[in-house]
C-alpha cells in the first residue's frame, strides 16, 4: 500500500510539469504555438495535388504537381509543374494581395482581392483548395480562437473571423497537445455551412521539421476531395527575392 | 522545311520515350501542344443562303526551358502552322482581291505550311535587375481584349487558335527598388509589322521602337506609367508614334477593375506641338471590370475600349487600315461583355460578344470547353455577325483600286481539339 502510494506520488511529482504545461493553456497561447511551431524564415517544397471531382471514385483522378516557396507567413509562390497543359501557371500571394502569371499569353495580372474571389479554386487547377486557402497569413491575425473541446490527445478550438470579407465564417482546429500540430480543420461558410474539412494523415521529419506529408481536403458541398502529398521540403534556406517580387516572380 | 520537319518529329519522339521527370530549377524541359482547329463558314444574303467555305489550322508548338545556371535561364518556342481552306491568310486576301502576285509566281515558296521560332530569348538575374534578351514577348497592358499599350507586335484579336504574344527581337532591362518600384523598358530591332523581308531603313535608328515605364504596387491596384515609341511598317512606309502611357490593374471590395490608355503625343522635329491637339481623337484607352458570382460559378467581364484614330461614321471606314494593322478596329468606341460558367472544374460554357457602339454592329462568339483529361481539352463554338448595311461586322467595304470586299460571314462553326505533352 505504500508502495503503491509512494509510485503513484512519483508519477504525480513527474508528469506535473507536463500537467501544468497544458494547463491553464487558453486558445490564443496555443494557437501561438501551432504558428511557432509552423513559422519558419524560408521554405521550398515539391508536392503534388491528386483532384478528385468525385471523392468517392478513385478512378477519376486529376493529378498536379507544384512548386512553391515561402517567405514569413505572408508571402508564398507557387509553380505548376505539370500537367503539361498549365506548365508555367505561377501565382504569388503577399498578404491580402494575389498575382497570377499565365505563361501562354506572357501576361501578369492581379486578382482581385476580394473574399468571395479568392474562394474559388485556381483557374485551370479547380481542386478543392482555393486562392484563400493558397495564400499566406497567420491565423491569430486573421481569427479569434476560443476552446470548445479540452481533450484528452487534442484541443479543439472555434476561430472566428476578425474581418468582415473573410471567406469562411468560422473555423474549427483540432490541435494535437503531443507536437501542437493542427491534425484538422474544419471550413464553414454562410451559404454552404460545414464546407469543408483539411485531415492531416502523415507527419513525417523534413528539413529538420515536422512536415504533413500527406492532406486531404474534404469539399462536402460538391462532394470531391483533394489530396495533397508532399514529396520534400527544405526551411530556412536562402532564396532569391525575386520570387516574391510581383513585377519579377514570372520571369 | 522537310529538314526542321524532321527534327520536330525527332523531338516529339523523344519526349514521349524519355522519363518524365519534373523537378524544381529543372536544367532543362521540352514541352508543348498540338492543336486542331477546324472551322465552316456560311454566308446569308436576305435570309437566302449563299455560299459556305471551309478550313482548318493544325499549330504544333513546341517549347523549352533551359536554366544552366541559378541565375541565368533561357527559353525558346517553335511553332509549326499548315493552314487550310478559309483558315490560309493568302486565301483569304486572294479571295478579297488584294494579291497583286499569284502565289504560282512563286514555286518556291509555302504558302501552307509555315515554321517559325517564334520566342528565343535569354535572361540574366542581376541582383537588382534582370536583363532579357533575344526574340521576346512583350506583353504590356491589363486589358482583356485590347491592349492600347502593346505596341510591339502583331495584334493577335481574339484569335481563336494561338493566344500566346508573338515575339519581338528586343532587349529587355528591368531594375527592381525593393518589392514595391520597377523600372523597366524595352529596345525592339524590329517593327511591329514584324515583315519578313528587309530594308535598308531597318537598320535606321529612327525606325527602333522602344518602351519605358515605372511600375509601383500598391495596396489596391499596380499603377504604371511610361513613354513608348511605336514604329510600323504598312502601305510601304514607316511610320512612328510617340505614346504616354499609363496602366491600372487591382480591384475595389470584389470587383476587379483595370484600365490601360496610350495617349498619341504630337512630336514634331523631336519636339511636342500641341498645336490644334484634340485629347479625344488621340486617346486610345480600355477599361475593364469582372466580377465572380461564386454561388452560380459565374465570372462576367466588361471591357470598353476607345479608339481617337477610329471613325464614329461608318461611311468613313477604311479596312485598309485595319488589315495592315495601323488601326485596330474601324470604328471609335467598343463595348466587350463575357461571361464564363464553370459547371465542373473541367467543364465550361462561355460566351463573349463584342459590340461596335456607332455603327450597332455585333459579333456573338459561344463556346462550350471540356478538359477530357489533364492534357487533352475539347472545345466546340461559334460567332455570329449582326449588324447593318456597310457595318464593321456586316457588309461590305470599299478598298481602293480594289472595289467592294466582305470580309465577315453570316455565322461560323468551330471545333478546337489541343493535346498537350
Amino acid at each position: 500500500m505504500i508502495r503503491k502510494t509512494g509510485f503513484f506520488l512519483l508519477c504525480t511529482i513527474l508528469l506535473f510539469p507536463a500537467f501544468l504545461a497544458h494547463c491553464g493553456e487558453d486558445a490564443l497561447s496555443i494557437i501561438r504555438k501551432v504558428e511557432e511551431k509552423q513559422s519558419v524564415d524560408t521554405s521550398k517544397s515539391q508536392l503534388s495535388m491528386l483532384v478528385f471531382p468525385d471523392a468517392g471514385d478513385e478512378k477519376n483522378v486529376r493529378a498536379f504537381t507544384v512548386l512553391s516557396y515561402g517567405q514569413g507567413d505572408e508571402d508564398s509562390y507557387m509553380e505548376f509543374l505539370s500537367p503539361r497543359t498549365i506548365k508555367g501557371l505561377k501565382l504569388l500571394s503577399k498578404g491580402d494581395d494575389q498575382w497570377v502569371y499565365f505563361s501562354s499569353t506572357g501576361r501578369c495580372r492581379k486578382i482581385a482581392s476580394s473574399s468571395k474571389s479568392k474562394k474559388q479554386s485556381v483557374k485551370g487547377v479547380g481542386g478543392d483548395f482555393s486562392y484563400e486557402d493558397l495564400g499566406g497569413g497567420k491565423l491569430e491575425e486573421k481569427y479569434s480562437f476560443e476552446i470548445l473541446r479540452d481533450g484528452k490527445t487534442e484541443w479543439v478550438l472555434e476561430g472566428m473571423p476578425k474581418k468582415e470579407d473573410s471567406v469562411y465564417s468560422k473555423i474549427v482546429i483540432y490541435v494535437n497537445k503531443s507536437n501542437y500540430i493542427i491534425s484538422k480543420i474544419e471550413y464553414y461558410t454562410e451559404d454552404e455551412g460545414h464546407y469543408k474539412d483539411l485531415s492531416t494523415d502523415e507527419v513525417k521529419i523534413m528539413g529538420g521539421r515536422e512536415t504533413a506529408t500527406h492532406m486531404t481536403m474534404l469539399n462536402h458541398d460538391k462532394g470531391s476531395k483533394t489530396i495533397v502529398v508532399i514529396h520534400s521540403a527544405e526551411y530556412d534556406i536562402p532564396l532569391s527575392d525575386k520570387y516574391f517580387n510581383p513585377a519579377r516572380f514570372y520571369k | 522545311m522537310r529538314t526542321l520537319l524532321i527534327i520536330m518529329a525527332t523531338a516529339i519522339v523523344i519526349l514521349i520515350f524519355i522519363p518524365e521527370v519534373i523537378y524544381a530549377n529543372e536544367a532543362f524541359c521540352l514541352y508543348g501542344y498540338l492543336l486542331n482547329y477546324f472551322q465552316s463558314s456560311f454566308i446569308y444574303n436576305n435570309a437566302r443562303f449563299k455560299e459556305s467555305t471551309y478550313g482548318d489550322t493544325l499549330l504544333l508548338r513546341l517549347k523549352g526551358d533551359w536554366s544552366p545556371e541559378d541565375k541565368l535561364s533561357f527559353h525558346a518556342e517553335a511553332a509549326y502552322y499548315c493552314r487550310l481552306g478559309n483558315q490560309n491568310p493568302y486565301a483569304f486576301y486572294d479571295n478579297l482581291g488584294l494579291s497583286h502576285l499569284p502565289q504560282d509566281q512563286f514555286p518556291y515558296n509555302d504558302f501552307v505550311n509555315e515554321i517559325v521560332i517564334d520566342h528565343a530569348w535569354g535572361l540574366a538575374n542581376l541582383g537588382p535587375m534582370d536583363l532579357q534578351f533575344g526574340k521576346i514577348p512583350i506583353a504590356w497592358g491589363s486589358g482583356y481584349v485590347f491592349n492600347p499599350t502593346a505596341k510591339t507586335a502583331p495584334v493577335q484579336f481574339l484569335d481563336p487558335v494561338s493566344e500566346e504574344t508573338p515575339g519581338t527581337f528586343g532587349i529587355v532591362p528591368s531594375f527592381y527598388i525593393g518589392d514595391v518600384v520597377t523600372l523597366t523598358g524595352y529596345l525592339a530591332f524590329q517593327d511591329r509589322s514584324h515583315k519578313t523581308y528587309a530594308l535598308k531603313e531597318d537598320g535606321d535608328i529612327r525606325n527602333l521602337p522602344f518602351g519605358i515605364k515605372v511600375q509601383v504596387i500598391t495596396g489596391l491596384f499596380d499603377i504604371s506609367a511610361g513613354i513608348i515609341k511605336e514604329v510600323l511598317y504598312a502601305q510601304e512606309s514607316f511610320q512612328r508614334a510617340y505614346y504616354l502611357s499609363v496602366d491600372l490593374d487591382g480591384g475595389i471590395q470584389n470587383l476587379g477593375l483595370y484600365t490601360e490608355t496610350g495617349i498619341y503625343l504630337p512630336v514634331e522635329q523631336s519636339r511636342l506641338s500641341f498645336k490644334g491637339y484634340n485629347l479625344e481623337e488621340n486617346l486610345e484607352i480600355t477599361t475593364g471590370c469582372y466580377y465572380t458570382l461564386v454561388a452560380l460559378d459565374t465570372e462576367l467581364r466588361l471591357e470598353y475600349y476607345h479608339q481617337g484614330q477610329g471613325e464614329s461614321k461608318k461611311s468613313k471606314y477604311d479596312i485598309l487600315r485595319v488589315l495592315t494593322q495601323e488601326q485596330l478596329m474601324l470604328a471609335e468606341d467598343y463595348l466587350f461583355i463575357f461571361f464564363e460558367r464553370s459547371f465542373t472544374d473541367y467543364i465550361r460554357a462561355s460566351a463573349g460578344s463584342l459590340f461596335n457602339l456607332n455603327d450597332g454592329s455585333f459579333v456573338v462568339y459561344p463556346e462550350f470547353s471540356w478538359d477530357v483529361y489533364s492534357n487533352f481539352q475539347f472545345s466546340l463554338g461559334s460567332f455570329f455577325f449582326f449588324g447593318g448595311k456597310g457595318s464593321e461586322f456586316k457588309g461590305e467595304h470599299y478598298i481602293e483600286d480594289v472595289g467592294n470586299v466582305d470580309i465577315t460571314e453570316t455565322f461560323s462553326l468551330y471545333t478546337r481539339v489541343k493535346i498537350s505533352f
